[in-house]
């Protein structure tokens, strides 16, 4: 093929029109948030807000008199807070490009729910949060309010409690993530055949 | 999707003009069909996007080209991390899912006009660019405008393109 016969061939190219259907392209695209992300937006604002003032007000009545033990407790609300403000922009990255054509907003959703089924990221920052909190129940509120005993007492329970809550959050995850996981095929079989 | 009706009704206007653009820039930088239609996609909502901010500094045409080129660039940077960049080129004949076949088009027409499109993918970045512009009959005048290069450069790096190009067509057979 000479350069004539390629120009020839460029210039008697036609446009498919199912190719540039801009209707097609526009309905692809994901036009607003849907319900349970705009709840789960509410959600985490409220959650951040009232953190912060947890953590403020704890900063300022700690003031005078700090024990370590209180340390704890505050270390917690302060990681709570970070794991909060991760996830948040975690799901912003996802999310939060709304114009986004629907099978990249897919793809991605199902790199994360994927990452997520192998990764412990975010399940170890969730129990060090719980395990802060523990600690700072355990060895300060609680025996101080309670008594040493209902303490130790209190140490045991906690440790059960989040023994079984680490559990059934997996199993919960697990069938979650099946269930996104369906949905997600669903979603993008549907796309492939508009 | 929320748009002002004019902004809508010039996307619209503008993209029934210059629509071929975009489908051959699509074709030009994205080997998959699939990753072709997601382009093409892109290319209407970026121009959708950045339609407010037009200042009539140009022609329409020069822009569409503009917009296009660099989200087809954007995507293709961000393709190269992704995974799938290693399948293999497609078969000699992939249209873009869902399209219909050419009227009047033979079976080796098409492949012959993929084969086109497999060595213009093959060359370097800034090459293809500009013989993606020429082939579209662009002077060297509007391609320099375009690239931000000098008329000079242009014209250098097209004879580079078209001499590869032929290099790379050289083999395939006289069929039109």
């Amino acid at each position: 093929m000479n350069s004539e016969q390629w120009e020839k061939l460029w210039r008697e190219q036609t446009v498919p029109p199912s190719a540039v259907n801009l209707d097609r392209f526009m309905e692809q695209l994901a036009p607003e948030p849907e319900q349970w992300e705009r709840d789960l937006d509410d959600n985490e604002k409220l959650r951040v807000k009232l953190l912060l003032f947890v953590v403020l007000s704890q900063s300022l009545g700690f003031i005078d008199g700090f024990a370590w033990k209180d340390w704890f407790f505050l270390l917690s609300q302060l990681a709570l807070l970070a794991w909060t403000m991760a996830n948040r922009i975690q799901r912003r990255r996802i999310f939060g490009d709304y114009g986004l054509p629907m099978r990249q907003r897919l793809e991605r959703m199902e790199q994360l729910l994927r990452r997520r089924a192998t990764g412990a990221g975010e399940g170890i920052a969730g129990l060090l949060c719980m395990g802060l909190l523990g600690m700072a129940l355990w060895l300060g509120f609680v025996p101080r309010v309670l008594g040493p005993g209902a303490g130790l007492i209190f140490g045991v329970i906690y440790l059960g409690f989040m023994i079984w809550i680490c559990l059934w959050q997996r199993r919960l995850d697990r069938s979650r993530l099946e269930e996104m996981l369906a949905k997600l095929e669903r979603a993008k079989g549907q796309l492939g055949g508009s | 999707m929320r748009s002002d009706p004019e902004i809508e009704r010039r996307l619209r206007a503008w993209w029934e003009e210059h629509r071929g653009v975009c489908y051959r820039l699509s074709r030009a930088y994205a080997p998959q069909a699939d990753d072709q239609a997601d382009l093409l996609q892109d290319m209407a909502v970026q121009l959708w996007r950045s339609l407010p901010g037009f200042k009539e500094q140009c022609r329409p045409v020069t822009w569409v080209y503009r917009v296009c080129l660099n989200t087809a660039l954007g995507w293709q940077r961000g393709e190269r991390v992704r995974q799938n960049l290693l399948a293999p080129e497609p078969g000699p004949v992939d249209r873009i899912a869902g399209t219909e076949p050419r009227p009047g088009w033979t079976q080796e027409k098409e492949e012959l006009l993929e084969r086109l499109y497999v060595a213009i993918r093959a060359q370097p970045p800034e090459q293809r660019t500009i013989l993606l512009l020429s082939l579209d009959g662009l002077g060297y005048r509007e391609i320099a405008e375009l690239t931000g290069l000098t008329e000079n450069h242009v014209g250098v790096t097209l004879t580079r393109a078209r001499q590869k190009l032929a290099e790379q067509l050289k083999e395939v057979r006289d069929e039109l």
